[in-house]
């Protein structure tokens, strides 16, 4: 498995957890009364918390292994750039170029839409954002990955 | 349409793909796309490539009409 052609993956699962997460954060389940504040997290979000550790450390194992398996083309567990940019060679240059186009297109329809959404008199859920943006972040990631799986070793 | 003999002439001199790719600065999958016409290279990678298989660029590359 190539983990920097996976990366797009770990991206999605990472953002569903985080939905979970924030669903689980944020229920109105705090209740204020004169001098106390009771502040209850759902256990859903307790326990996506803790997958979300696990899927780090699993990511940092991969990683590591990656770079032992490959010294001459290490990749940093935090960086800025995105480790899915696969940028060995003129071809996955345009592989990357190709697949950030695609995603670059999509978003620049797909953001003034959720802009429109929640401007527009829609039913409106107090998660909605939560769940648009997660499944922006889903169909980016597999736009990413289907087209730079075009390239992949023959 | 780019066609090319590199998949041809590499066998000539038997380079696998990964050894072609190392001499020009590449990698495998690169010349493996290369050689199936699904990735045209640039100037400067047709050259290298030219001048490792010891042929002119013209006789390496060239322009097909595509097929109607």
């Amino acid at each position: 498995m190539n983990i920097r052609m996976m990366y797009p993956f770990f991206n999605i699962i990472g953002c569903v957890i985080f939905l979970f997460i924030g669903w689980g954060f944020t229920r109105n389940d705090a209740t204020i009364s004169e001098n106390t504040f009771d502040y209850t997290i759902h256990p859903v979000g307790i326990i996506a918390w803790l997958i979300l550790v696990a899927l780090c450390l699993v990511f940092s194992f991969l990683i590591k292994r990656y770079n032992k398996m490959n010294p001459d083309k290490q990749i940093k567990t935090f960086t800025m750039t995105p480790p899915e940019y696969i940028e060995e060679d003129e071809m996955y240059q345009y592989a990357t170029m190709k697949a950030t186009k695609k995603v670059y297109t999509f978003l620049i329809w797909a953001l003034p839409a959720i802009l429109l959404y929640i401007i527009l008199p829609l039913p409106f859920s107090e998660y909605g954002v939560f769940f648009i943006i997660t499944v922006i972040i889903i169909i980016q990631n597999l736009l990413y990955f289907f087209e730079m799986r075009k390239f992949k070793e023959l | 349409m780019l066609k090319n003999r590199v998949k041809e002439l590499r066998a000539r001199y038997n380079f696998t793909q990964s050894e072609l790719g190392e001499r020009v600065g590449v990698t495998r999958q690169t010349i493996a796309f290369i050689e199936k016409g699904e990735f045209s290279p640039s100037i400067t990678l047709a050259l290298k490539l030219a001048k490792e298989l010891k042929e002119p660029l013209d006789q390496l590359f060239w322009l097909e009409e595509d097929e109607k």
